[in-house]
């Protein structure tokens, strides 16, 4: 049962563990720090007695470790597991024959660690060539019209997240094609235009 | 919060120029987000594992990229304010200092470091660097934590052994994490929906300005000349595109205003379409007049105005009718259940 301080590491004094929240100084360092202290710390570390993962006769055994005594079944495959196989995932028992290659094939949200956020990098990729007056769009409103395409289903933060980045990008990409369309055809109804009153002459 | 999205924010957030930081309250964990602009990681933090949440007062300067802003605004506004161009440019030197004033204050006087602690880890929170914000949070998060852990005493007896006899184990008849999290959600959706579904009437109104503006301008009112008709039909077209970007940022996650979201994009596409071909549309113009006569120019001119003006008004019409004839739902951020 230890809380350390976050500016100088030591153990914070007594005083800061006889009430739930408990503002005080550092001993050590005098920083000002502020605790709020629930009951997971006093719970003493769970001990397991060797004797009760061993099996005895006409009892289940776990289904890799055969002299393991069952404690639970995998929700996937049915297989019974003991205290070390069991591992749990999103409120589900599974065992790690399941969960290795589960994990592989599509990550499993509740494990997931990181996320590429695509919809991000389509909009900078449609907002950067503004900064060198849209020459670059060219090469990179392809790029964000494919990445706009390839990932527009896949969930692209675990957190509440919209699908406009995607819209404003493919929506900026498409001005900056139809304004050098737009140039084009323009540029010829002027060339035209010039060429016009010379030939009437 | 939805199936897919199973979270609600926390107060509280970080955001850089190129790193953010957010928190967010699960139905058994809090999740902490961290990352750059393109990439997200996640830590999860499960209420029945929570031993202690520690916040130290110390003062934090939050983003860089915003105090260089600052600085580069302070910097051209003192040189204005000095050489007196544009005239009282004083006003907006005295408001970047109150800026500058009021984030001095909040980073020395109101900030902190707050970290979270399991058995296993101490992990910072980088969102949490406001002192208001942490104390909102942990308020918050207490109720979770005892619903999964119960409650401490107000005194904590000296020896261990006595503390697990003292913890007051979880109230049955306290509402469940997933029911406070779903009250929540609901709370949070009405918010966002009732912001976004102003913010869009207000861009409706814009819209329906400018398309009077059209009008009148494609109907021989007299501006100071063609080109600033054009720089405030332009003008009008960034003003409008603020209230339709916010909306949109209130509405995204709600499936119930789909067609206000779809409304609110055709109006950015055409407001594009028309940035894009205004220039065009001046050259084809003048090139009219030069080939084809003054007259014919005029005509193109004032008839791409009045179909300009026309889309403005029908999109901005068409606008207001959904509002008002999905109110209710749209009002709530979600269909009624009835």
């Amino acid at each position: 049962m230890l809380i350390f301080c976050p500016s100088c590491n030591a153990p914070l004094p007594e005083r800061f563990f006889r009430q739930p929240r408990v503002e005080g100084s550092c001993s050590t360092c005098g920083t000002k720090v502020a605790v709020t202290l629930f009951p997971a710390l006093f719970r003493p570390a769970a001990r397991i007695d060797p004797q009760s993962l061993t099996t005895a006769e006409g009892e289940a055994t776990c289904f890799e470790h055969s002299s393991k005594r069952a404690v639970a079944v995998c929700n996937k495959c049915g297989r019974f597991l003991c205290a070390l196989c069991e591992v749990e995932v999103a409120g589900q028992v599974w065992c790690p024959s399941c969960l290795i290659p589960a994990n592989a094939s599509g990550p499993i949200q509740a494990l997931e660690q990181s996320r590429t956020l695509f919809d991000s990098i389509a909009l900078a990729l449609a907002t950067f060539p503004a900064l060198l007056f849209f020459y670059p769009s060219i090469l990179t409103a392809p790029v964000v019209v494919y990445l706009a395409i390839r990932y527009w289903k896949r969930p692209s933060s675990m957190v509440p997240r919209g699908k406009w980045r995607f819209t404003v990008a493919l929506i900026i990409v498409l001005v900056e094609i139809s304004f050098i369309v737009f140039v084009i055809i323009a540029l010829i109804i002027y060339q035209q235009g010039i060429r016009q009153p010379v030939a009437q002459k | 919060m939805t199936p897919d999205f199973p979270y609600v924010q926390l107060p509280g957030s970080y955001r850089g120029f190129f790193r953010k930081a957010s928190l967010w309250e699960g139905v058994d964990h809090i999740l902490s987000v961290k990352g750059t602009r393109f990439n997200e990681e996640y830590r999860r933090f499960y209420y029945r594992d929570i031993q202690a949440f520690v916040v130290e007062n110390r003062a934090r300067a939050g983003s860089i990229g915003w105090w260089i802003v600052l600085l580069i605004l302070l910097i051209i506004s003192l040189v204005a304010t000095a050489e007196n161009d544009p005239p009282y440019s004083w006003v907006v030197l005295v408001a970047i200092s109150v800026v500058l004033v009021v984030r001095l204050e909040i980073t020395f006087r109101r900030s902190c470091r707050c970290s979270i602690q399991t058995a296993v880890s101490r992990e910072p929170l980088p969102s949490l660097m406001r002192r208001t914000a942490a104390a909102a949070t942990i308020a918050r998060l207490e109720g979770r934590i005892a619903a999964e852990q119960g409650d401490l005493p107000a005194e904590i007896p000296f020896k261990e052994e006595d503390v697990a006899a003292a913890i007051r184990p979880a109230d049955p008849s306290r509402p469940s994490p997933a029911s406070v999290l779903e009250q929540a959600a609901v709370r949070e959706r009405r918010h966002s929906a009732e912001l976004g579904v102003n913010l869009a009437i207000l861009a409706l109104f814009i819209l329906l300005i400018n398309s009077v503006f059209t009008f009148w301008v494609s109907s021989g009112g007299k501006l100071v000349s063609a080109m600033t008709a054009a720089w405030s039909g332009y003008s009008f077209i960034a003003v409008g595109l603020i209230p339709v970007f916010l909306s949109l940022s209130y509405i995204g996650g709600l499936p119930a205003l789909k067609g206000l979201r779809a409304l609110l994009v055709t109006i950015i596409v055409v407001s594009a379409l028309r940035v894009a071909m205004g220039f065009a549309v001046g050259i084809i113009t003048a090139s009219l007049v030069r080939t084809q006569g003054t007259n014919f120019g005029a005509l193109f001119g004032r008839y791409y105005a009045n179909t300009n003006g026309a889309i403005q008004f029908a999109l901005a019409a068409g606008g207001v009718i959904l509002i008002f004839a999905k109110w209710e739902t749209y009002r709530r951020g979600e269909k009624s259940s009835s």
